[in-house]
C-alpha cells in the first residue's frame, strides 16, 4: 500500500531523517519503534504532508504519493497527532462535524460518520459536552477517531496511548484492531515496547534518523543475534543503552 | 524551607525564567520607554502653546487687502494661542463674486478644513477712515465653543494693537448708540473715558517707573501680574492697562464686556443633519475609542492563530484536504466578523448614549466601518503571523495600537495641536489617523462615503490592508507553513 524509499529531511543543518525505508500492507500494522529523537515524528510528519521538503520517494498503491502538494492525497490518509489536536471549547460532536467538513463529507454523510465515530470512541453519551470537560482518555479517545472521519485506507498514529489509563488503553487497542481488520492500514509509532508487540505486525526500529531493521519480533531478534529475547532486549540491542536524547 | 526562603527561591526561579525570555525582556523595556517618548512628544505638542493651551487655527479671508487689515492679521499672527492661515482670494477684489467666496469659505467649515474664518470687510479702512470700528464677520462651528473663546481674545487684543485706544472708546459708543442712547450723550461719556484712560496711563506708567527704580517696593504688584503683564508688552503693550495688577477680577470683568463690545457679526456654519446636542468631543470621543478599542480585540482575534499553533490543532488543520490559504482566510472572516459585530454593539450603545448621529447615514457608517474592520483584521493577522507566542503578539500589539492610538488622534484632536511637519507626516503615516478622519468626517462634517475627503481617507486604509495582508500571508507561509 505506501511505500517510503530513502526518506531524507533535515532541520537546518541537523539531519532528522536519513535513507528511511519501509512499507505498509492493507489491513498491516507497522510499529515505528526508537528512542526520543529517533526521527519517528518527522517521518510521520513527512507522509501526513505537514514537511515538503523531504528527500526520497513515496508511494501509495505504486503511485507518487506527495500530500504536502496534493489534497487529493491528504484525503488518502488518516493522521492522530500526538498532542490532543481538539477543540475544547467545542463539544465532541462539533469537532468530529467540523473534521468531516472540511474532509468534504456530505451532511448526511457527516452526520453518520459523527454517529458511528462516537460510538466507536464510546462517547454517545457525552457527545453534546464541551470536550474541555473531558478526561484525558475520552480525549485521546475522541483525538483518534477525530482522524479517521473520512475511512482512510492509512492511518498515522503519532504516540496515540500518551497519558492514559490502562482501561482507555484497552480500548483504544480494540478500536485499533477492528480498523486492521476492516482492511486499514497503521503506522505506528510509539516508545511502549508491550504496546508494539500486541498491536503490530511488523516493527522497524529507527535510531538517529535511520531504520535500523525491520521485521515481526521473531525476526527482529534473529537479525540482532538473540534469538529468543524479548523485544526490549532487542531494542536495547539495536539502538544501544547509553541515552539518546542527550 | 521557611516561608521567606521559598518566596525567595521562586522568584529567582521567575526571575532566571523571565531574563531568558529575550523578546518578554526586550518588549518590557521597549513599551514603556516608547509610550512614554511618544505620550511625551504629543502632550507637548498638544499643549505646547503659550499658557499651556494648545493653538487654535483661524483662518481669515481679508477682502480689504489693505494696510490696517494687513497690520490686524500680522497681529494675530503674533498672538502666541493663535494660528493663523490666510484663506488665497483672487488680486482684484473689486471683481470677487462675494457670494461664491462666502459658500466657499462656508464649505471650508462644514468639511471640517476650517473651525473659524474671519472676514475683513472690502471696506474695512473706509469705516475706520469715517471713525467708525469696522465689523467683522466670524464664520464658526457652533460645537467648536472653546477655541473661539481663544479667538475672542486674541481678536481683542489685535483690535486694540490696530485700532489703539480709539477702539474701546468707540465699540463702546457704537454699544451705547445701539441700545438707544442719543449721540450727545454717548459723546459726552466717549470724553470721559477718554479722560479716565490718559489718568490710568499716567498712573500705570509712575507706578511701572516707581518699580524700575525701586524693585522691592512694587505694591499691589504680584510676581505673577507682572509676568502677565510682561507678555502683555511683548504683544503690543496694551494688556497691562487692561488688567490693572491686584485687581484680576476687575480685569476678568472688563475682559467680558470687552467681548460684548468686539464689532464681530458671527454667523454659524454645520451640516444640517449634525444633532444639536453633540459636541466635537463626544465625536471624537466616540471615533477615538472605537478605532483603538476595535484595534485590541481584532489583534486578540487574530491571536488565535498562535493559540491553535500552540494547542497543536494547526498540525491537524494543516493534515486536512485543504489550502493553507484556506486557513488564512478563515481567520480572516473570523476577524471580520468579531470586528462587525463589536463595531455594532459600540455604535449602538454610543449611539443611545450620546446621540451623535451615528446612524444618520447608514451606509456610510458601513462602509467606513467594513473598511476600519478590514484594515484592523489584517493587522491583527500580520500581527499573529510575525509572533513566535500569544504573549509576544499581546505585547507587541500593546505597544503598537497605543503609539498609532495616540499619534492617530484617537485621544486628542491632532487638529488642535501645532505639530511640527515631521510629527504631521508620521501622523498622517498611521492608519488610525485615516480611520479617525474617515470617522470624524462622517460624524462631525456629515460627509457621505463618496465625499473625496473620505475616499482619500478609505484609500489609505485600503493601502494598509493590503499591506499587512500580504505581510500577514507571506510571513504565514515562512513561519507556519511545511517547511
Amino acid at each position: 500500500m505506501l511505500d517510503v524509499v530513502d526518506l531524507a529531511y533535515c532541520y537546518g543543518s541537523r539531519k532528522a531523517v536519513q535513507q528511511a525505508s519501509f512499507s505498509i500492507q492493507e489491513g498491516e500494522c507497522l510499529g515505528l519503534l526508537g528512542p526520543n529523537g529517533a526521527g519517528k515524528t518527522t517521518t510521520i510528519s513527512c507522509i501526513a504532508g505537514l514537511l515538503s521538503a523531504w528527500e526520497g520517494n513515496l508511494k501509495m498503491n505504486g503511485e507518487v504519493f506527495r500530500p504536502a502538494e496534493r489534497k487529493s492525497d491528504r484525503c488518502k490518509l488518516g493522521f492522530v497527532p500526538q498532542d490532543l489536536a481538539l477543540y475544547p471549547k467545542l463539544t465532541a460532536e462539533e469537532n468530529l462535524r467540523l473534521f468531516a467538513t472540511l474532509h468534504g463529507l456530505k451532511r448526511q454523510q457527516c452526520e453518520q460518520a459523527v454517529k458511528e465515530k462516537l460510538e466507536l470512541a464510546g462517547l454517545t453519551d457525552r457527545r453534546g459536552d464541551l470536550v474541555g470537560s473531558y478526561s484525558g482518555g475520552m480525549k485521546r479517545r475522541l483525538n483518534l477517531v477525530a482522524g479517521l472521519m473520512h475511512s482512510p485506507s492509512l492511518v498515522l498514529l503519532d504516540e496515540p496511548t500518551v497519558g492514559v489509563d490502562p482501561q482507555s488503553r484497552n480500548h483504544l487497542f480494540e478500536m485499533l484492531l477492528r480498523l486492521k481488520s476492516e482492511g486499514v492500514a497503521l503506522l505506528y509509532t510509539t516508545h511502549y515496547m508491550e504496546e508494539a508487540q500486541r498491536l503490530c505486525d511488523r516493527i522497524s526500529i529507527m535510531n538517529e534518523g535511520t531504520v535500523m531493521a525491520t521485521g515481526t519480533p521473531s525476526e527482529l531478534a534473529i537479525e540482532a543475534g538473540e534469538e529468543g529475547a524479548d523485544l526490549e532486549q532487542v531494542f536495547l540491542k539495536l539502538t544501544g543503552r547509553s541515552l539518546k536524547d542527550v | 524551607m521557611d516561608t521567606i526562603s521559598a518566596a525567595w527561591t521562586l522568584a529567582q526561579k521567575d526571575l532566571r525564567s523571565f531574563l531568558r525570555d529575550r523578546t518578554a525582556l526586550v518588549l518590557s523595556i521597549l513599551v514603556p520607554i516608547a509610550l512614554v517618548s511618544v505620550f511625551g512628544w504629543i502632550m507637548a505638542y498638544a499643549f505646547g502653546g503659550s499658557g499651556g493651551m494648545p493653538k487654535v487655527t483661524l483662518h481669515i479671508a481679508d477682502f480689504a487687502h489693505s494696510g490696517k487689515s494687513q497690520e490686524l492679521v500680522e497681529s494675530l499672527r503674533n498672538d502666541g494661542n493663535l494660528r493663523v492661515r490666510v484663506v488665497k482670494l483672487p488680486e482684484h477684489r473689486d471683481s470677487i463674486d462675494r457670494d461664491a467666496v462666502q459658500r466657499r469659505l462656508e464649505k471650508l467649515i462644514r468639511d471640517g478644513d476650517a473651525n473659524h474664518v474671519l472676514i475683513l470687510p472690502q471696506d474695512m479702512d473706509q469705516q475706520i477712515e469715517a471713525g467708525k470700528i469696522p465689523l467683522l464677520n466670524l464664520l464658526r462651528d457652533p460645537g467648536r465653543a472653546m477655541e473661539e473663546q481663544v479667538i475672542q481674545i486674541a481678536l481683542i487684543q489685535a483690535s486694540l494693537n490696530v485700532f489703539g485706544g480709539d477702539f474701546f472708546t468707540g465699540a463702546m459708543e457704537q454699544m451705547l448708540n445701539k441700545q438707544g442712547m442719543d449721540s450727545q450723550t454717548t459723546g459726552l461719556i466717549r470724553s470721559w473715558m477718554v479722560n479716565i484712560g490718559s489718568t490710568m496711563d499716567a498712573f500705570y506708567e509712575s507706578k511701572a517707573e516707581d518699580a524700575r527704580q525701586n524693585p522691592k517696593t512694587r505694591a499691589g504688584v504680584n510676581e505673577k501680574d507682572v509676568g502677565e503683564s510682561d507678555a502683555g508688552d511683548q504683544n503690543g503693550g496694551l494688556q497691562g492697562e487692561l488688567k490693572p495688577a491686584g485687581n484680576r477680577g476687575a480685569g476678568e470683568t472688563m475682559r467680558g464686556f470687552m467681548e460684548e463690545l468686539l464689532p464681530v457679526e458671527t454667523k454659524d456654519v454645520s451640516p444640517p443633519d449634525r444633532g444639536k446636542q453633540v459636541t466635537y468631543q463626544q465625536a471624537q470621543s466616540v471615533a477615538g475609542m472605537t478605532v483603538m478599542m476595535l484595534l485590541f480585540a481584532l489583534t486578540s482575534c487574530g491571536s488565535v492563530l498562535l493559540s491553535e499553533r500552540e494547542e497543536g490543532t494547526l498540525k491537524r488543520l494543516f493534515s486536512q484536504p485543504i489550502s493553507w490559504n484556506a486557513i488564512l482566510l478563515g481567520k480572516f472572516f473570523f476577524v471580520l466578523l468579531i470586528g462587525l459585530g463589536q463595531m455594532t454593539i459600540l455604535f449602538a450603545y454610543g449611539e443611545w448614549m450620546f446621540r451623535v448621529g451615528l446612524f444618520r447615514d447608514p451606509v456610510t457608517l458601513f462602509v467606513l466601518s467594513l473598511s476600519w474592520v478590514v484594515t484592523g483584521g489584517a493587522f491583527g493577522m500580520f500581527l499573529a503571523s510575525i509572533s513566535r507566542s500569544r504573549k509576544q503578539a499581546e505585547s507587541l500589539a500593546s505597544l503598537l495600537i497605543l503609539m498609532m492610538a495616540a499619534l492617530g488622534g484617537c485621544w486628542f484632536p491632532l487638529q488642535m495641536m501645532n505639530l511640527p511637519t515631521v510629527l504631521d507626516t508620521l501622523c498622517k503615516g498611521t492608519m488610525t489617523y485615516w480611520a479617525m478622519t474617515g470617522f470624524q468626517s462622517m460624524l462631525w462634517n456629515q460627509l457621505v462615503w463618496y465625499d473625496t475627503k473620505i475616499l482619500h481617507a478609505l484609500t489609505w486604509q485600503w493601502c494598509w490592508a493590503g499591506g499587512l495582508g500580504l505581510g500577514a500571508v507571506i510571513f504565514f507561509r515562512r513561519n507556519y507553513c511545511r517547511g
